[in-house]
């Protein structure tokens, strides 16, 4: 660029010296290259844009017919097949999900993968650090695949002590300079695979918010399904992505994917996705499921802010019949801003017939869905941009009427401690509320 | 001319600095060393494999390979001809000629009669295509897309195309295949003018995942998210063999078919047999053939000699030959026309038919489809061929090579392979 160091303009004349001072601290720059450079910023700007901006996100999905008929066109639009013969056992809270992960990771005999986006404080973390530790020594191959930003605030010694005693550790999309563009795409993933035979999907994280049974707001409410079958595969398989995309060590041999009889009654599809290659599988799997519903559509999410498609989707859910209830966190939730963002859609559901309950003693933080009492999703997928678009996510799909009647028996259980929300009360709401929901609105997309 | 402090300058300069980084972090390709071990056998190995590169494998399909233009275009046409509800149909090259003709006008055809038609193209790739051609398709209610646009505001996605080549019809019979829609691919490879390709034709479960793989970029260009049973049947079983889709994802995570085509060389015991019209190893790669052949494989590489429309990937592709020959590989030169097939043959047993050619702009770049097929007679058949194609080649030897392999050679395919990431 045409550039050089500014002349004082006058030198012959008398100036102060703190004057002149000034003066030798600026530049002197052409409009040729001030063009030149506002040019460049300008196609750094588009390409960039370009390079990552989400190409289409309005798709439009027809009504769907009866579940069933449905059923393979679903699998084969979000690249999650159903496979048949799966074992599931749904565990609410840290009460029911720890001992039961502590127990699996006390049994496995070859090797134990864990993928999770937070590890963050408390007794939990060394509990589960330690039984790690304790089963690498032994000899057996233990995998932890943790978010970089997810993971950060985690006690270093802990780490250190696992990775000593033979735990491999891999971060993903570590802060460095090289990776700058990918800083943004985070693991919101949580998965463990034992043996590649008995596998977790879940929306706990490895922290002290996570223990307990939701009894107060230190302690989260969250739901995880334990499954074996040939499922565990393709939980591997989700596993095997990251893991090869931070280690470069590809997972091959029995001791990962071994071949995998039916042992139950429940067909469970595997839907992961990323932002990579186009639309996104889950967002694409949830609009399914609501365009499938023709009885009941219940969903308990803790950041739901819906786009306005999913909100003509459900629209038409309910005129067709479908009870639709939304089960959403009240007052206690981690994110304020999400949870304004999410309001701006409520008088569009509410007056359209769908009941929306607020949970109300602690941070509901499950990821459930479950369609005609027959159809259920559990993963860790939120209802928002950075869930559906940005972050690597996990989410089972269950096919069982005793599955999804256990989750629809807990949802049950969640609405005797909720509030519902009424379109009459939610239009008093005050003016100050509305601009802040209008607010929280306008940059949801990165939350 | 404007005055402006120092301080600014540093911060814009910092942004033109920071924005750059950010676009090369996002556009460039990983480079991963992955560890690929040897594995002890193939049938072991399969849950693996499929878990690897997310690609079940599907039992109770039927294959028939399809050689060359003259079994490859009436069998598609047939096809076309006798769909009923839905037909699927994409692909990279589509040039000129009268083949373009026909295949538009049949298209053109079926959609009149109500058939519900999809064709998507990439536009780089259709480039030369004829507008009246398009126009024609789109008259008679053909939906007609062209994969990323060539647009400024797509200019960042610039370099990703589809090379993915596809039918599908009625989601019940599916083809996967190498050939373009143009001229060139006519006839039997009898000679430059009429290139060697290989593609087959699927019926069974296995259409399903096609179909899958279909409507990704269906539904990326147009929104439409095809749900029924004319696109997504309950398929019923058709034949013995089992099948894998794999389709390339690039950027960002691994390709699943680099990883196929790793694995696949990991897992041969006896014998392995490729056949691909661009071949740029990397150094992994020569690591996992020269293991191969420690491990007593048979290893025979088939790629094009001095017919090729690509000569730099050539090029690039003989920085690796010494390596390949010193380690026991034997490296076949086709000499009667362009093969453009990509053919992998383990063990009699797994063969690949698809798009995927052996350099980084497959593995990394593009958006591939191929299939993995499991079945002695199909694997038979391919290999037959191969053979055949083995009359029209010469074979390269170590120490032929040693004595062409100039300095002055050497100085241009170090260059050809310096570039060879994007070719």
């Amino acid at each position: 660029m045409a550039l050089r160091a500014a002349k004082p303009a006058r030198p012959e004349s008398p100036e102060t010296p703190r004057r002149k001072k000034k003066r030798a601290r600026t530049f002197e720059v052409s409009y040729f290259a001030a063009g030149v450079y506002i040019t460049l910023l300008l196609i750094l700007v588009l390409l960039l844009w370009s390079a990552r901006r989400e190409r289409e996100s309005h798709v439009r999905v027809p009504d769907l017919a009866e579940l069933e008929q449905a059923l393979p066109s679903i699998a084969g639009l979000t690249g999650s097949p159903f496979l048949p013969g799966n074992r599931v056992e749904l565990l609410q809270n840290g009460d029911e999900f720890f001992p039961a992960l502590l127990r699996d990771v006390a049994a496995a005999r070859e090797t134990i993968h864990l993928e999770t986006y937070v590890w963050w404080e408390g007794d939990v973390c060394r509990t589960i650090a330690e039984a790690l530790a304790a089963r690498a020594r032994q000899g057996v191959e233990v995998r932890l695949q943790l978010d970089a930003l997810g993971a950060k605030n985690g006690d270093k010694k802990l780490f250190e002590m696992m990775e000593d005693a033979g735990v491999q550790i891999a971060r993903y999309h570590p802060f460095s300079v090289a990776d700058i563009g990918l800083f943004n795409n985070r693991t919101h993933r949580k998965v463990a695979v034992f043996d590649g035979r008995v596998a977790y999907v879940f929306g706990h994280g490895i922290a002290q918010e996570w223990t307990g049974h939701a009894q107060d707001e230190k302690h989260w409410r969250d739901t995880g399904a334990r499954l074996q079958g040939p499922i565990a595969g393709q939980v591997q398989a989700v596993f095997a992505e990251n893991w090869l995309e931070t280690t470069a060590e590809p997972l091959v041999g029995e001791q990962y994917f071994p071949a995998l009889g039916q042992v139950g009654p429940v067909r469970a599809q595997m839907t992961a996705s990323s932002p990579q290659g186009g639309v996104s599988k889950l967002e694409l799997l949830f609009k399914l499921a609501i365009a499938t519903s023709q009885k009941e559509l219940l969903i308990q999410n803790p950041y739901f802010i819906p786009d306005g498609e999913v909100v003509g989707l459900i629209q038409k859910a309910v005129k067709r019949g479908v009870d639709v209830r939304l089960m959403l966190p009240g007052a206690v939730t981690d994110s304020s801003v999400v949870r304004h963002a999410g309001h701006r859609r409520y008088e569009d559901l509410l007056s359209h017939g769908v009941k929306i309950y607020e949970y109300r003693p602690t941070l509901n933080h499950q990821k459930v869905l479950i369609v005609d009492g027959l159809w259920a999703h559990v993963g860790s997928a939120n209802f928002d941009d950075r869930s559906l678009d940005i972050n690597d996510e996990a989410s089972v799909g269950l096919i069982d009427p005793e599955v999804a009647a256990q989750l629809r028996q807990a949802f049950s259980e969640d609405l005797k401690s909720c509030t519902e929300v009424t379109l009459v009360a939610w239009r008093k709401r005050s003016a100050w509320h509305r601009l802040v929901d209008r607010l929280s609105y306008l940059i949801n997309e990165q939350l | 001319m404007i005055e402006i402090p120092i301080w600014l300058l540093v911060v814009l300069g910092l942004m033109i600095v920071i924005m750059g980084v950010m676009l090369w972090t996002l556009l460039r390709e990983r480079d991963f060393h992955m560890r690929v071990p040897d594995l002890n056998s193939f049938e072991e190995a399969l849950p693996s494999i499929a878990g690897m590169t997310r690609a079940l494998i599907v039992p109770d399909n039927s294959v028939d390979i399809l050689q060359n233009g003259d079994e490859f275009f009436p069998a598609l046409l047939e096809s076309i001809r006798t769909a009923q509800e839905t037909i699927h149909f994409e692909t990279y090259v589509w040039w000129s000629g009268d083949i373009c003709d026909e295949v538009a006008n049949a298209f053109a055809a079926r959609a009149r009669e109500g058939v519900e038609v999809r064709i998507m193209i990439d536009a780089l790739g259709s480039q030369k295509m004829s507008k009246e051609l398009r126009q024609l398709m789109i008259d008679a209610g053909c939906q007609v897309r062209r994969y990323h646009p060539i647009r400024l505001l797509d200019i960042g996605q610039l370099n990703k195309r589809t090379h993915r080549k596809l039918a599908i019809f009625d989601g019940k019979t599916g083809y996967v295949f190498g050939h373009g829609v143009s001229r060139l691919w006519l006839g039997h490879g009898q000679d430059k003018e009429h290139w060697r390709d290989t593609g087959v034709r699927l019926c069974g479960p296995i259409v399903n995942a096609l179909q899958s793989v279909f409507s990704q970029h269906w539904i990326e260009e147009t929104g439409e998210v095809m749900v029924g049973q004319k696109y997504f049947p309950n398929v019923e079983p058709a034949g013995t063999c089992r099948v894998h889709l794999l389709a390339g994802a690039p950027l960002g995570g691994v390709s699943d078919l680099e990883l196929m085509v790793k694995l696949a060389i990991a897992t041969a015991q006896k014998e392995l047999i490729i056949q691909n019209p661009y071949f740029i190893a990397d150094g992994e790669m020569v690591d996992l053939l020269a293991r191969a052949v420690k491990r007593g494989v048979e290893v025979k590489i088939m790629v094009p000699g001095s017919i090729t429309d690509s000569p730099i990937v050539s090029h690039a592709g003989h920085r690796h030959f010494e390596g390949i020959l010193n380690c026991g590989v034997r490296l076949f030169l086709h000499e009667k026309t362009l093969i453009h097939q990509k053919i992998m043959i383990i063990d009699g047993i797994w063969s690949h038919v698809g798009s995927t050619n052996l350099d980084d702009r497959s593995f990394d770049i593009n958006e591939e489809a191929g299939v993995g097929i499991i079945d002695e007679e199909v694997a038979g058949g391919l290999k037959e061929a191969f053979e055949d194609d083995l009359k029209a080649c010469v074979e390269l030897k170590a120490k032929e090579w040693e004595k062409k392999y100039t300095f002055g050679h050497r100085v241009v395919d170090l260059a050809c392979y310096l570039i060879s990431g994007q070719l």
